[in-house]
């Protein structure tokens, strides 16, 4: 019981995408642009050749570009930036993986390992060849498309169950949607 | 979900039987040689889906017999007999069969001696 907390950080680290890296990132570029900005304040204050010569260079480059087409090309820059950081920021940014835990263990399976454990279940149990079944694994449902074969009736009702069935074997709780697609193959 | 399975589980849930779709094919053709009294190398049998069902189209020679079965009879007869071999043999459901005779086959009569 003591590792309850434990594992629900874990499992929270390993079902979300880290936002660490554009965190640092982020931080690390505004420092430096900061310490650029304090550090020429500090020269100019000081050297007074300095201070002039970078005024008559900033007042030529103000004056050879297109003002309206610059403001515009900084801004959206600055929007898509912004548009970025905030996703980041406010987006859960889930990873496609099941999580849950026990009293003894916690249990991190991808999608695509349950989505496969699912069609190979049905594939199984309904007579299916394994091409023609796929299974797509999303965070609260599982849908399940099968292509019947010519001529041979496809069990929806025990689809449904054995794919939940599957699913539910690892400890997950979905459920499961069958879809029959309209055109069979011919085997 | 495997280990809640019983041992001694009935043999038809062991292992999964497989036709391929030529199998299939040589099959209906076997199936409507023996339906139109042909030889099988007169019969021209392809596969189709239709909406999750077989749809089969044959093609066979009219056989001229004594005493003699009309074309419409004959089409019936090769119809019921590949609904209900590939239903037997295949467990296939047949929604529809495409007849259409092509040529003319009149069975050699043999001398009694």
């Amino acid at each position: 019981m003591e590792h309850q907390p434990i594992y629900r950080r874990l499992l929270r680290r390993e079902t979300h995408s880290p936002r660490s890296v554009a965190a640092a990132t982020f931080a690390a570029l505004l420092a430096s642009v900061l310490f650029v900005v304090v550090a020429l304040g500090v020269w100019a204050a000081a050297d007074e050749v300095f201070r002039d010569r970078a005024e008559s260079w900033i007042t030529d480059t103000i004056a050879g570009m297109d003002a309206t087409a610059s403001l515009l090309t900084a801004g959206v820059l600055a929007l898509i930036v912004a548009l970025v950081l905030i996703l980041a920021a406010l987006l859960p940014g889930r990873r496609l993986r099941h999580a849950r835990a026990t009293d003894r263990i916690a249990l991190v399976v991808d999608d695509g390992v349950l989505a496969d454990a699912a069609a190979d279940a049905v594939a199984r149990e309904c007579a299916l060849d394994r091409s023609q079944v796929s299974t797509i694994m999303a965070r609260r449902a599982l849908t399940v498309r099968v292509t019947p074969t010519s001529g041979i009736h496809v069990d929806r009702e025990r689809v449904t169950t054995v794919a939940a069935a599957a699913v539910a074997g690892a400890g997950f709780d979905t459920g499961a949607s069958v879809d029959v697609a309209r055109q069979g193959v011919i085997a | 979900m495997s280990a809640a399975d019983p041992i001694d589980a009935p043999a038809v849930l062991r292992g999964r039987t497989a036709l391929t779709a030529r199998a299939l094919q040589r099959l209906a053709t076997g199936v409507a040689k023996d339906a139109a009294g042909v030889a099988s190398r007169d019969v021209t049998v392809s596969l189709s889906d239709d909406s999750g069902a077989l749809r089969v189209a044959v093609a066979v020679p009219v056989v001229i017999a004594v005493p003699a079965v009309t074309i419409i009879d004959q089409g019936a007869r090769l119809r019921s007999g590949i609904i209900a071999g590939l239903g037997d043999l295949a467990g296939r459901r047949v929604s529809a069969v495409d007849v259409r005779f092509a040529g003319v086959r009149v069975p050699a009569e043999r001398r009694v001696r």
